[in-house]
């Protein structure tokens, strides 16, 4: 029996917040209409169909590893994770152990898509379909003209699989030109701290974490 | 049983289960207890996707799938898409196609396919591609799979489609390749992903024939896409035991000690193996023809592992569960030792010996870990240096590359009830088994059988003793049936892979000619010399013979080191030495200002040149005299510059100064045709008394479609369709000799035994229907359409002369068998075209485009050579892209898993055209030379070449890792 193309909105919550089981297949925010499109294809790029099928929300989001773009993107998507105890705890806080909420977790929390939120990502790989090397995710919510927020994550560049940086705070309030992303990307590029293996070595990696950080700000400079 | 006991229900396949299961049981081996054997294994980790089954119509990695999660659900498997025998349109579009090669990963693409297209019915090839890359394919190149799908939709939507056609072109007297015009999407000036069919190109004077050239479906195609349990892997017997190895976790170290005891007191276990109580055999595991080459380093179980992943004991129990519990019951008081893992560093005095033993003989320098220095040499090498215009010197590297076919080594041997062992495994090499296992087993060659049903893929990897010897001892310590099957993770740390290489290249130019040329190759052997010196005699000779010097010198050291050993890879040394010579060849003609396709033109080998190095670089021995009888290269290079607009691209990207910069690169290359005077083929033809012919061959079809071709010989000569030639390979009871599947020698040398066969059988045929028509002799009669036809427009059917030879008059069997060697290899050769895109930003390189133009004699089979050609082509791009094992200080591999090694998945590929020029090789059949290992020889000049062109950097260390490549562009600026 064929089975057509299922277009679902996920559940959201009262404040517009999409609230995605944490047993919900991969592929289930794939196919949903109000998911974002960075998450969409942050998810397409770092799973297979098969991989978003068999693959729960929680698993690929609580074990990096499984897909560090993805949790780049979470990252930089400014994502929760909710818990049975009601607990509420910032995506990258709860993987570096930051906060300890109460209960098990439950699923995760993603801000709804927003006219003056803006996206890029940039990666560098063996081949299209490899894990990245490097991969950067930016976030930028913008004011009018000036950056409100902007988020910048990265994976390959950690010992952890993937994290934010800090350096793109300095971007709130400034007007996102490439003068502004040059700074940042270089700010990034002497924060993170890479651990080299046969992909790439300390040096690249940083060089690469400022190359790719400029391409996906500048990303959000047109989007 | 994994976890606690659950009764489930679920319906597969339309049926109703009620199951027990454990509650960590997955999926995949529930749906396999259950003899849903089109569900295969090839990792078992998540990362192959070929056991995808559909569940509720979702397509999901079965080996990641709880069965419990599945209860009160629909599980499809390919085994419920066939009705009443009738295939499937999506089953059908991959036999028409060829888009099942060894068959192994081509379930889990049906069952993929088959959720796209009851999703989205007419996918776009992009959509098609994006589907499919979850399920990794080892053989085809995706272009067969992504066309089949795309047929598929096109049948569902009630389309009309033939079987898949190449486009032919046969010239007419006069005509030259430059009056083919290709239709433009080979010219690929839209960028478009579209999978072309591919184009043979016939010269006037070529024989016409009827069979053999036509586009044939596989003989094994309808049971590999029915996903029948048609594989080592799928066999199990009543009563059998589990053997399972325990391997080395150190790179270099003496065993002191192993204790046994607890593991054979464990009830269920039937025996443990080690060094303590099995023979010490001196052996070399690699299937090469006897005597065989040394050095004869290896025993079955030693007391010193010498690499990650050593054997060190095997156990036999009841279960799988209770074998792996007997292993870690085992205790192994290891002696670390120093260990060395570069080859330059292993040959430096002092560095730790890697086989210290005394019953080794035959190492070169043991105190240098030197097992093999080679030289051979012909003319005056310094002489031609010191009057050439100018030397030029280059390094290159090529990486250890593990072979990943999808089904690993399984074995299983029993004793038969006339007491003789029955090995039935997944091997290239059959024959060369049963007389290397005897020995080591205590027994005779002739109590042994060796069976090989269809092989998920080898390509070289079986061409080896890897589980043989120890299932075979472990079912005569317990004179039961015993099945032992490797993981992912053994299959890179105990089986085999490429020699890595450091190639080094001296080339002396006169004018525009290449006068001498020098070749130092070090190849490292890993831990074991199996191979080691073969494959660089064939990297010296094919490497010094597609320029072909008069003066040429090739010196090479085969190197011990504590990484898992090498073996034999498809390409074989020619792919590695190749790579270095066009490379350095284009980087002279950039020199000397040269046009580089002119410069590599004018010194490549022309027909009835000898090839210098040809008596002095055998196989492990001295070879025969050789000369290029047959050489299409110069069409195909002609046809390749015009399809990819070569020179236009060349001029306009070498001006190129933004971040992405595009590049096209050409490389030629020349491989042979089996092993000249070596090799050696038989074949048995039989006529039935219908009219139709049983051919047994010791071939063996690892998944290149080889029993099609060999049947499509028989059918041509013998006047009958495909089908009423019945192929059966091979067992060494009852199908005649073959080396086995390698060296390139299937098509050319056991192509020649059945031709020879076939016109023995027509033969004896024409003589019969003599008899049957009452004539003195059967000259003048015809066999041709089923039947044999007289001068006088009488005529006999097969049938009627089946049945009058088998039951009527003058009965006999009509049956003939016939053998083949061959003194020449004659070299297939490709002329190859890349095209790439560097972020010079990043030096991440994208292949966006391959083409390769072959000559490879007569094609018998336009889709299946087609099919090896783009299979290859890709495999190589692995090599040059992404694929190499990579070894931490302690000699463990950093990358044992099949996502972080990285084969290229089907959105990774490029489209790979593929063009024949065929010529008529005299010495083979139809006038056949070879395609299997030409096709992995052209993918790393050519790609290197197009990074060259596009950013003015040599790459000389493969793969081409982004890093290396912005580290050489950085290098530059
Ligand atoms: S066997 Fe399931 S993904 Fe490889
Ligand atoms: S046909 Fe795909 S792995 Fe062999």
């Amino acid at each position: 029996m064929p089975h057509p193309t299922l277009t679902p909105t996920l559940p959201t919550t009262e404040t517009g917040w999409l609230r995605i089981q944490g047993d919900a297949s991969l592929q289930t925010l794939v196919e949903a209409a109000n998911t974002p499109a960075l998450l969409k294809q942050a998810l397409k790029r770092s799973f297979s169909w098969q991989e978003r099928n068999d693959m729960n929300v929680l698993r690929a989001t609580l074990s990096p590893d499984q897909g560090p773009l993805w949790a780049a993107a979470l990252l930089a998507w400014d994502t929760q994770i909710y818990f049975d105890s009601g607990d509420i705890a910032p995506y990258g806080a709860f993987l570096k152990r930051e906060v300890k909420p109460a209960g098990r977790s439950s699923g995760i929390l993603i801000r709804p898509e927003a006219e003056q939120t803006r996206w890029g990502v940039a990666e560098v790989a063996r081949t299209r379909r490899d894990t990245p090397i490097v991969g950067v995710v930016a976030v930028v919510d913008m004011k009018g003209t000036l950056v409100e927020t902007a988020r910048v994550a990265l994976t390959g560049v950690w010992q952890r699989t993937a994290d934010l940086a800090q350096a793109p705070a300095q971007l709130s309030g400034a007007e996102l030109s490439s003068d502004a992303i040059a700074k940042v990307a270089a700010a990034i590029a002497a924060e993170v701290d890479p651990r080299p293996n046969f992909l790439g070595s300390v040096e690249y990696r940083r060089a690469m974490a400022e190359v790719l950080s400029a391409d996906a700000l500048t990303q959000c400079m047109t989007e | 049983m994994r976890g606690k006991s659950v009764d489930i229900t679920l319906t597969v396949n339309g049926q109703e289960q009620h199951w027990t299961v454990g509650n960590r049981d997955m999926l995949l081996h529930v749906l396999r207890e259950h003899k849903y054997f089109s569900v295969k294994q090839g990792c078992d980790t998540g990362d192959c996707g070929i056991c995808t089954v559909l569940v509720d119509g979702k397509p999901v990695r079965s080996c990641m799938t709880r069965a419990v999660d599945v209860a009160g659900k629909t599980v499809l498997t390919t085994e419920g898409l066939a009705q009443q025998g009738e295939l499937h349109p999506i089953q059908e579009a991959f036999v028409e196609t060829g888009g099942a090669q060894c068959g192994f990963c081509t379930p889990g693409k049906i069952m993929t396919a088959k959720a796209l297209l009851d999703r989205n019915p007419n996918p776009t090839v992009e959509e098609v591609r994006e589907s499919m890359s979850g399920v990794l394919c080892r053989c085809t190149g995706y272009v067969r799979t992504n066309d089949a799908v795309l047929r598929a939709a096109r049948k569902l939507r009630g389309e009309d489609t033939g079987p898949l056609q190449p486009l032919r072109f046969h010239l007419s007297e006069g005509e030259t390749v430059e009056d083919v015009e290709l239709p433009e999407p080979y010219y690929r000036r839209d960028n478009a992903l579209d999978p072309l069919p591919p184009v043979v190109i016939t010269p006037p004077d070529m024989p016409e024939t009827t069979v053999v050239g036509a586009a044939e479906t596989k003989v094994d195609a309808r049971k590999l896409v029915l996903g029948r349990p048609v594989y080592a892997f799928d066999k199990f017997v009543d009563g059998m035991l589990y053997g399972a190895l325990l391997t080395s976790p150190h790179a270099h170290a003496r065993i002191l000690d192993i204790d046994t005891s607890a593991a054979e007191a464990l009830p269920g276990v039937h025996a443990v193996l080690t060094y303590k109580n099995v023979p010490r055999v001196k052996h070399a595991s690699g299937g090469q023809t006897p005597p065989q080459p040394p050095p004869y380093d290896q025993v079955m179980f030693d007391n010193k592992v010498r690499h990650v992943g050593d054997r060190v004991a095997a156990v036999a129990a009841e279960t799988p569960e209770l074998a792996q519990k007997a292993l870690r019951l085992i205790k192994v008081k290891y002696e670390p030792l120093p260990h060395v893992i570069d080859p330059m560093e292993a040959m430096k005095p002092g560095a730790p010996v890697i086989h210290d033993e005394e019953d080794t003989v035959g190492i070169y320098d043991a105190q240098r870990n030197i097992v093999h220095h080679i030289e051979a040499e012909v003319g005056d090498v310094d002489a031609a240096f010191a009057e050439a215009d100018f030397i030029y010197e280059g390094e290159y590297y090529t990486p250890k590359q593990q072979h990943v076919h999808l089904e690993p080594h399984v074995t299983l041997t029993w004793w038969d009830e006339n007491d003789r062992l029955v090995i039935y495994t997944s091997t290239q090499v059959p024959f060369h088994l049963r007389r290397m296992v005897a020995p080591l087993v205590g027994l005779e060659p002739k109590q042994i059988r060796v069976i090989k049903p269809r092989i998920g893929g080898g390509f070289g990897n079986k061409q080896e003793m890897i589980l043989e010897d120890v299932c075979a001892m472990l079912t005569v310590r317990t004179g039961k049936p015993v099945r032992m099957e490797f993981s992912r993770t053994q299959e890179f740390y105990s089986t085999r892979s490429s020699h890595p290489n450091i190639v080094r290249y001296k080339v002396g130019v006169k004018g525009d000619v290449v006068t001498a040329a020098e070749l130092y190759l070090v190849g490292d052997t890993g831990a074991y010399g199996t191979h080691g010196l073969t494959v660089q005699m064939v990297g010296g000779l094919k490497g010094l013979s597609l320029y072909n010097p008069p003066n040429a010198r090739f010196v090479s050291d085969v190197v011990y080191t504590n990484q898992p050993p090498t073996g034999a890879f498809r390409g074989y040394g020619a792919t590695q030495a190749q790579y270095g010579f066009e490379v350095i060849m284009e980087e002279i003609a950039e020199q000397l200002g040269l046009d580089v396709v002119d410069f590599k033109g004018k010194n490549v080998l022309k027909i009835g040149e000898p090839m210098y190095l040809a008596e002095k670089l055998g196989e492990g021995r001295e070879g025969y005299p050789q000369d290029l009888t047959t050489s299409g290269l110069a069409e195909c290079t002609r046809i390749g510059l015009e399809a990819t607009d070569f020179y236009a691209k060349r001029k306009a990207y070498a001006k190129q100064t933004g971040r992405y910069r595009k590049g096209i690169g050409f490389a030629n290359t020349m491989h042979g045709s089996g092993i000249a005077g070596l090799d050696m083929a038989a074949a048995t033809i039989k006529m039935w008394d219908d009219g139709t012919f049983f051919l047994t061959i010791g071939a063996t079809d690892i998944g290149t479609g080889s029993d099609t071709i060999l049947a499509q010989i028989a059918a041509e000569v013998l006047g009958v369709p495909l089908e009423d030639v019945i192929v059966y390979s091979s067992d060494t009871d009852f199908t005649p000799y073959d080396t086995g599947a390698y060296a390139s020698s299937t098509t050319y040398i056991s192509g020649g035994a059945v031709r020879k066969a076939a016109l023995k059988v027509k033969k004896q045929i024409l003589e019969f229907a003599a008899l049957m028509f009452e004539l003195e002799s059967p000259e003048g009669l015809v066999l041709k359409d089923r039947k044999v036809i007289a001068p006088d427009g009488r005529s006999f059917t097969l049938w009627d002369i089946g049945m009058a030879s088998t039951h009527q008059m003058e009965q006999r069997q009509i049956m003939a068998t016939a053998s083949h060697i061959s003194y020449v290899s004659p070299p297939p050769a490709a002329a190859s075209f890349a095209e790439v895109t560097v972020d010079t930003w990043t030096g991440q390189v994208t292949v966006d485009r391959f083409f390769v133009a072959a000559d490879i004699g007569r094609v018998i089979n336009p889709v299946t050579a087609a099919g090896q050609v783009e299979g290859g082509v890709l495999q190589a791009m692995g090599f040059v892209m992404s694929e190499e094992m990579v070894f931490d200080e302690k000699g463990r591999l950093a990358n044992a898993t099949i996502r972080d090694y990285h084969p290229f998945l089907v959105d990774d590929a490029p489209p790979i055209d593929v063009v024949f020029v065929e010529t008529n090789e005299e010495t083979g059949p139809f006038g056949a030379k070879s395609v299997a290992e030409l096709a992995m020889d052209g993918a790393a000049p050519a790609i290197v070449s197009a990074v060259h062109n596009a950013t003015g950097v040599w790459v000389r260390k493969l793969p081409l890792y982004p890093e290396r490549v912005w580290r050489a562009i950085r290098e530059q600026a």
